[in-house]
């Protein structure tokens, strides 16, 4: 600790002398850290790593001191998309996913949300494209959406509303995609995967089926080209209906996940492996009253965050009597004296829970009620499973899909990536 | 009010211990305002910097470690009640109302003392001074950060970064 003295490139920074007062220049990097654990978002954090090389590197170089952060500052919410309930596919009818922002009153965190392009203007501006667009995947702060136009070159867009001309545009699949198709192919929204080791590479998978198989169908970044994988029988009852796969798009540590339309089986893609597998759901979700996702318990940790009425639960992949690994409940709650807590009379309006998404460790969840006469618009919160505290969002209708979006680390500050990667760190 | 017995074994008065900052001032000062210094107090252990020796911090000047000091003998009577579990609600208040107190001051003496708190290891005052110095930096656009806490002009080539930075995330600058 002799030379406090960050490593700075302008030389008058270096030669202190006891005279000269001790300047913010004088904190070592780990000091520099230590301020940085106190400051009171990830929002505030990226402005003030903004302020100088030295700082932004000091939080670039140190996957430790990022850990920490994100434990005791869990991302921030900014909002909820939601996609248009209908998208059309006409140039005359268009369409546009809603933003739907949470209001902080921490000043870092309105900044963003007051400088950034939530409305998606960088897409409507492109003359080649109908004003129709639905989101089918968000993930470390891109969008993934696709043109409603069948006709259109290029119909998906990658943007990240934080950043100012980033968006980009690519084909939505591969033209061999159904080929060797028994019966009636159908495909799923395409998913967005980002590789853990360099954020600035990523995948899209789009799921192609047929009467009793699946096939991965993947876009890579590095070479914008779209590749087929083989079919794979996944030997399930024969279905009923042709689209026996649902629209569910959940993601957890590189494993993605769908749900059969009579929520029997979860079909999962390990794309490590690029290996499906299928298993059955436990019979309790079956109930029609059920809503569930699968999502992230933390970062690592795959989970099933169910509700039925005010009732929730959740299942983890254990190892059951039998030795074989299994979807296991290993908490369940009746969540009515908390909601109340939170809600009072207002929850007297409701009757049961949805589940909208669980991702970092929270559950969104909507407070709705089936079988109204009055539409009433659903109340719509979180659920840290961590705390088990809740926080109450906004009174919106739950009329379609809903993606959460949560402030993600920049890649220049996540290791030495993108535009301003130094040269001198190699 | 008789003195409670303190834990080094020396009945009656206090143990004393002596600093010596690096422009050779002494500082005399009891063991236990000293030892919320973790270095400090493996070597008061030991038995060191009673009678003539004194305890040379070649790194903490004589006004920094006045500082540091008049911090550790605030706080050291409730550090020896172990986080004053039965400390009264007026005497956390009273606590609290000298930390905010106390880091109202300069910059170039928060740094100063940030940086002997680090040397010293006295957690307690190294978070009360970067809390200050993060609470400079909350609600701040990179350029006003800049300014608040006295950076000088960007260079050019620092400018030109920022400038490339602003083009990508725009509105950390507004």
């Amino acid at each position: 600790m002799e030379d406090n003295n960050p490593p700075t490139q302008s030389p008058p920074r270096k030669h202190r002398k006891a005279s000269i007062p001790t300047t913010i220049y004088s904190l070592s990097e780990d000091l520099i850290l230590t301020i940085f654990l106190y400051l009171p978002s990830l929002a505030t954090l990226i402005r003030a790593a903004l302020t100088c090389r030295e700082w932004r590197h000091a939080v670039a170089s140190s996957p430790s001191f990022r850990r920490l952060f994100c434990e005791l500052h869990p991302a921030p919410l900014l909002g909820l998309f939601f996609n248009a309930p209908t998208v059309v596919e006409n140039p005359d009818f268009p369409a546009f996913p809603n933003f739907v922002p949470v209001r902080h009153r921490d000043r870092d965190l309105a900044a963003v949300l007051r400088g950034s392009d939530f409305f998606l203007t960088s897409i409507q501006e492109h003359p080649d494209k109908f004003h129709c667009w639905g989101i089918t995947d968000c993930r470390r702060g891109y969008i993934l959406l696709h043109n409603g136009d069948m006709e259109a070159s290029r119909p998906m867009a990658l943007l990240n509303p934080l950043v100012r001309r980033g968006e980009r545009f690519f084909d939505d699949g591969h033209e061999n995609a159904y080929e060797g198709y028994v019966g009636c192919p159908m495909e799923r929204d395409t998913c967005l995967l980002f590789s853990d080791d360099n954020p600035m590479v990523y995948k899209v998978v789009r799921l192609i089926y047929d009467a009793s198989r699946v096939r991965a169908t993947v876009y890579s970044s590095h070479n914008n080209k779209w590749s087929i994988g083989p079919w794979v029988d996944v030997s399930m009852q024969p279905q009923s209906s042709r689209m026996w796969i649902l629209n569910s798009n959940m993601q957890v540590n590189g494993f993605l996940y769908w749900v059969s339309r009579n929520f029997k089986y979860l079909v999962t893609l390990d794309t490590a492996t690029m290996k499906f597998s299928v298993e059955e759901l436990p019979e309790f979700l079956k109930n029609q009253h059920c809503s569930f996702k699968v999502g992230e318990m933390s970062r690592d940790t795959p989970c099933i965050f169910y509700a039925t009425g005010f009732k929730v639960g959740i299942l983890l992949r254990k190892i059951d009597n039998d030795g074989v690994e299994r979807w296991l409940r290993v908490w369940r709650k009746c969540l009515k004296t908390q909601l109340f807590e939170v809600f009072r009379v207002v929850l007297l309006n409701y009757n049961e829970l949805q589940v909208v998404a669980v991702e970092g460790g929270f559950v969104y969840l909507a407070l709705s009620k089936k079988f109204h006469e009055v539409q009433i618009p659903s109340w719509f919160f979180t659920l840290c499973l961590k705390t088990g505290k809740m926080e109450k969002l906004f009174q919106r209708s739950y009329d379609s899909v809903v993606y959460p979006y949560v402030l993600a680390w920049p890649p220049s500050l996540v290791g030495n990536f993108g535009r301003f990667a130094r040269g001198d760190d190699a | 009010m008789a003195a409670p017995e303190s834990g080094d074994g020396n009945n009656g008065a206090a143990r004393m211990v002596t600093l010596i900052s690096s422009d050779n001032t002494r500082f005399e000062v009891e063991a236990a305002a000293a030892s919320l210094s973790q270095t400090l107090q493996l070597t008061i252990l030991d038995g060191g910097g009673g009678g003539g020796d004194g305890i040379p911090l070649p790194n903490v000047d004589s006004a920094t470690l006045s500082k540091v000091l008049e911090y550790c003998i605030k706080h050291a009577p409730a550090a020896a009640n172990g986080g004053a579990p039965n400390a009264t609600a007026v005497d956390r208040a009273e606590l609290e109302r000298f930390d905010n107190e106390f880091v109202n001051i300069d910059q170039s003496v928060l740094y100063s003392l940030i940086m002997a708190a680090h040397n010293l290891e006295i957690e307690g005052l190294q978070s009360l001074v970067a809390k200050k110095v993060a609470d400079m930096i909350k609600g701040k656009s990179p350029m006003e950060i800049r300014r608040t806490l006295g950076f000088p002009d960007p260079t050019p080539e620092e400018q030109a970064e920022m400038n490339a930075h602003m083009l990508e995330y725009g509105w950390a600058y507004e």
